[in-house]
């Protein structure tokens, strides 16, 4: 799920820098200093998620696990997902330099908005972990897939049809990540439930 | 943020606006069997028109085929080679955009490149995730300088 180069206009690549940029800052501002190594492992989860390809009919799809990154890491997320994506865009050309702010924004922000539902009903446990897990991982993707057919539309009316088929695309997308999130959530709650706890 | 590092981050804005405007065509190509498909298009996503194909050698700078792009800025070019071709794309104007590639099957390639080939993500994405590590203790050590 990267924009490439190329395709989308200055402003759009702009706005998207400026965004994104507003949330690193927020993130370095929230983060501890026992936070750290929890936010290089999410960040690394992230890095490497891409590289995990699920056959599916004709073609495959990869993990993005972005809810979850946003869920363990808060505003850190866009520390987290902005350096995995800038490695992304300099080791094996997915993506961008000039698109990293928008890509940043894409799936950051999503992680962020997931954060603040779903953290709070974490720790409160007032839905079950699983449902929660899924929930995230779900909706994560969902607005991340809206905000990137969203941005390709800001582009012209010839990049409607692409942006509705990116979108298509990655339902099995959400459907996968909703489900490795829950698992992931049962997993740390059994292993280390302090981390599930604000 | 200290007033010195403007300078720095105004260079670095010019130089990302620049590359978005000047280079602003992009060309993909593709080999199917000895047959290269490509397609090029402007920034904001016209195709390129008419524009012109050369089709070259890369070590000896010969020229293999030349053509142009249809109206949809796409084209196809017969190859009976299967060595490294460099493609130039010229819509005028100083738009330019190349493309390196090969059309090599898979039974012309050794095993051994093969294994390189599984072998070097793994490598890369170690060294990606030991940047990320890295970049964390900077950090790390930022903050808690910042907080002395």
């Amino acid at each position: 799920m990267h924009i490439s180069e190329g395709i989308l206009p200055l402003t759009t690549l702009a706005g998207g820098y400026a965004a994104s940029a507003l949330g690193v800052a927020k993130g370095l501002k929230n983060i501890e200093d026992e936070q750290m190594v929890r936010v290089a492992m999410l960040s690394s989860a992230f890095f490497v998620a891409s590289f995990i390809h699920i056959p599916l009919g004709p073609t495959n799809i990869h993990l993005v696990l972005n809810g979850f990154v946003g869920l363990l890491a808060g505003w850190s997320c866009f520390i987290a997902i902005g350096i995995a994506l800038l490695l992304q865009a300099l080791l094996f050309q997915f993506g961008g330099i000039t698109t990293l702010g928008i890509n940043t924004l894409t799936m950051a922000l999503p992680a962020v908005i997931c954060y603040l539902i779903f953290f709070p009903l974490l720790s409160s446990k007032k839905i079950p972990i699983i449902l929660t897990g899924f929930l995230c991982g779900f909706i994560s993707v969902f607005f991340s897939a809206l905000l990137l057919s969203f941005s390709l539309a800001t582009t012209g009316e010839s990049f409607i049809p692409a942006a509705r088929l990116v979108f298509a695309a990655n339902i099995p997308v959400m459907l996968v990540d909703g489900l490795i999130t829950a698992m992931a959530l049962q997993f740390i709650e059994k292993v280390k439930p302090e981390m599930l706890i604000s | 943020m200290k007033k010195r590092h403007l300078p720095i981050l105004l260079m670095l804005f010019m130089f990302v606006s620049n590359n978005a405007i000047a280079h602003g065509i992009h060309l993909f190509c593709r080999f199917e069997g000895s047959t290269l498909h490509g397609e090029g298009y402007f920034a904001g996503g016209n195709p390129a028109k008419s524009s012109k194909v050369t089709v070259l050698d890369p070590v000896t700078n010969s020229v293999l085929a030349e053509t142009l792009t249809s109206e949809a800025g796409t084209f196809t070019v017969f190859l009976d080679q299967s060595t490294p071709v460099l493609v130039v794309l010229d819509a005028g104007h100083g738009h330019r955009a190349t493309w390196t590639g090969s059309g090599t099957t898979e039974k012309d390639e050794p095993a051994e490149h093969h294994r390189a080939e599984a072998e070097t993500p793994v490598a890369v994405i170690a060294t990606g995730v030991t940047v990320i590590a890295l970049f964390f203790g900077v950090l790390y050590l930022w903050k808690r300088r910042h907080a002395a």
